[in-house]
């Protein structure tokens, strides 16, 4: 267990200081001014001594030299009222691991002192007030606040027609101003953030530097209006990832959906067994969904490949009957099959079935009923 | 025959602080064009297409608001074709910004080679301060982005005017361009000795708002009676954009690490955000003086 002191001529602080390192299970000690503590480091050793600069009979860097001088190489974080530069210089060349000008958060106290004693983080839930309300959901392993997507666009409709267009499970968020998407940014955790490009007094390629600064893993696309101009260019050279047009189209958005979210519900994997899951767009995207799901299958054929089964079970249950396409997707999962190793066994209706009979690769496969009968064959 | 630099410093400060006294320097004045525009901007009723035929006389003031108007920043799918179109769109707050910043590029332009070189690195200096100063506001929940990037842009904006003057009185010395008398080096420890007394007479001639007038006062300590303040966000900026290097003349570098630490505390900035704001800061700079 670490073991902290505290050096401050403030009966306050030293408390507040205490009541955080004990949350956090550390021992701590207290000492008024420098003499105590140089004394209190001659009977104990510390990890970390929290340290002020202005204090009676002996101040900080004082304190802080002596230490040096003895060979004492205790890491030492300043927590002070005194922002001079001059002053820091001087304390800085002395060795000190970091810096905390009073009035301190109690966050921040504890961010520094676990990144000295290079002790990770524990989750601590954030909330936030503001507009218009977030949708409450799962959290992230920082604890804080998990949301899909964050609409910034001063026109409050946007967010609302987007809310109508995904599934209910993919969470909407919104912010009508940059002040309310920092606040958000700050206190949230999003997989993407739609921008759009044209709030007033808002420059949204700086605005999207800001907001990267604090969800370094989302993706940003640009919210933007149809032109004649090359728009997706434009904005993945000012660093968006993508663009999404407005007014939204169901298949840009279908696109969307597929590339950040709906991989998982294409195809689900239990083990050695995959589901495929349902086409749900229009007739011309078919094409999109076989090629989707063949390369999803593909990865997961090797992840099962890896994990040392000699089977893969392939669900075809609810994926569409096509005469032009089924046929290929199964050859084409043969061959992969093949290539890894594994045996393939086919799950799927009797007109899954009959087709699949009608063709010389396919018609030697096992095509079960069920998946128990599968996993029995 | 190179002349100390500490005794040069202390010369021109003295004759500099005289005429600044005594009312007498003469200190450049934006162009006149923009001037009048500036007394047009505080009429309260002030549309920006308003400002149209003025912006018409000057010929690069023009292609500047409409490049500014059609940049993808602002948001233009469409091409603005017009002056008045440009200017609608521009906004009053971000074409005060804009006219400033073609004055203040004003003088940091300059034919001499010697004077050229330096001012472009000032310029650079200034432009990454400018964004980083945008940002840190952004971030810290500052109201006022628009003069974060004012006063960041400014807060050196006496360095070019005292190279100006320095250049003026080396000719009177020796009468010549083709004899060194003050070695590079040297004046621009001059520069950094001198400059922001004459930076702030600038400012206060040109109206330029307080916020900027005190951020160049004091760059180099932080006000922690107003924590998060645009004077701190351009303070801490400037640290940050000293340590990625883009500057002209010797650093400290154990000032710029104190500066750069105490402000993190200040501001708030945590590890995450420190390394997104100082990463590639360069590569923005550059592609903004492109």
């Amino acid at each position: 267990m670490p073991r902290v002191l505290t050096v401050d001529d403030s009966k306050a602080i030293r408390t507040i200081v205490s009541k955080q390192m004990l949350d956090l299970g550390f021992e701590i000690d207290e000492a008024e001014d420098g003499v105590q503590g140089l004394a209190k480091l001659e009977e104990l050793t510390f990890d970390l001594v929290i340290l002020d600069v202005t204090m009676p009979n002996l101040d900080g860097p004082g304190m802080l030299a002596k230490m040096r001088d003895a060979g004492n190489k205790t890491p030492v974080l300043m927590l002070t009222s005194e922002s001079k530069r001059s002053i820091m210089v001087d304390v800085m060349k002395a060795g000190i691991e970091d810096y905390i000008l009073k009035p301190f958060k109690p966050e921040e106290l504890r961010a520094k002192v676990l990144k000295v004693l290079k002790i990770a983080a524990p989750s601590m839930p954030v909330t936030m007030g503001g507009e218009p309300a977030m949708p409450q959901g799962r959290m992230d392993p920082t604890g804080k606040q998990f949301i899909d997507i964050l609409v910034i666009d001063d026109m409050e409709n946007v967010h609302k027609k987007l809310k109508t267009l995904v599934p209910p499970h993919v969470t909407v968020g919104a912010a009508l101003s940059a002040a309310s998407a920092l606040q958000a940014c700050r206190e949230k955790v999003f997989r993407v953030v739609f921008i759009d490009t044209d709030i007033p007094d808002v420059n949204s390629a700086a605005l999207m530097n800001q907001l990267r600064s604090l969800q370094q893993h989302a993706a940003f696309l640009a919210l933007a209006l149809r032109s004649a101009n090359d728009v997706q260019k434009e904005m993945q050279a000012l660093g968006f990832d993508d663009v999404i047009f407005k007014p939204f189209d169901k298949d840009n958005i279908d696109d969307f959906l597929i590339r950040f979210f709906n991989d998982q519900d294409l195809v689900v994997a239990e083990d050695n067994l995959l589901r495929i899951g349902a086409f749900a767009g229009k007739d011309d995207r078919i094409d999109k969904y076989f090629t989707r799901v063949s390369k999803l299958l593909e990865e997961q054929i090797e992840k099962i490949a890896a994990a040392c089964h000699d089977q893969v079970i392939i669900d075809l249950t609810n994926s569409p009957l096509k005469p032009d396409r089924t046929p290929r997707l199964v050859i084409d999962l043969k061959k992969e099959a093949q290539k890894r190793g594994v045996e393939l066994k086919l799950v799927a209706g009797a007109d899954h079935s009959a087709l699949l009979k009608k063709f010389d690769e396919t018609a030697k496969m096992t095509v079960c009923g069920s998946v128990h009968e599968a996993r029995a064959a | 025959m190179p002349v100390v630099a500490e005794k040069l410093g202390e010369q021109v400060q003295a004759i500099l602080s005289k005429k600044i006294a005594d009312n007498t320097l003469v200190l450049p004045a934006p162009p006149t064009v923009v001037t009048k525009i500036l007394q047009l901007v505080r009429d309260p009723s002030f549309s920006p297409k308003d400002a149209t035929p003025l912006v018409e006389r000057d010929t690069v003031l023009a292609a500047r608001v409409l490049r500014a108007a059609n940049s993808v920043q602002h948001g233009a799918m469409e091409r603005a074709r017009s002056l008045p179109q440009a200017l609608t769109r521009l906004g009053v707050e971000k074409f005060k910004s804009l006219l400033v910043e073609i004055s203040a590029h004003r003088l940091f332009e300059s034919r001499d080679p010697r004077i050229g070189e330096h001012t472009r690195g000032l310029w650079e200096h200034s432009l990454a301060v400018a964004m980083l100063s945008r940002d840190v506001a952004a971030l810290c929940g500052v109201a006022e982005t628009e003069a974060a990037y004012l006063a960041g842009l400014l807060h050196d904006i006496g360095k070019p005017v005292v190279a100006f003057l320095l250049l003026e009185a080396e000719k009177n010395v020796v009468g010549t361009r083709t004899n060194v008398w003050i070695e590079p080096d040297a004046w621009v420890e001059v520069l950094q000795k001198v400059h922001r007394p004459i930076g702030v007479a600038l400012a206060n001639k040109w109206g330029l708002p307080e916020t900027v007038a005190s951020a160049i006062q004091d760059c180099s300590e932080y006000n922690s009676s107003e924590r998060v303040s645009v004077g701190n966000c351009v303070r801490f900026a400037n640290a940050l954009a000293k340590k990625e290097g883009i500057y002209v003349g010797k650093i400290d570098e154990s000032d710029v690490d104190a500066l750069v630490m105490i402000g993190r505390s200040l501001l708030g900035i945590d590890d995450n955000v420190l390394q997104r704001l100082s990463g590639g800061l360069g590569d923005r700079v550059r592609a903004l003086t492109v």
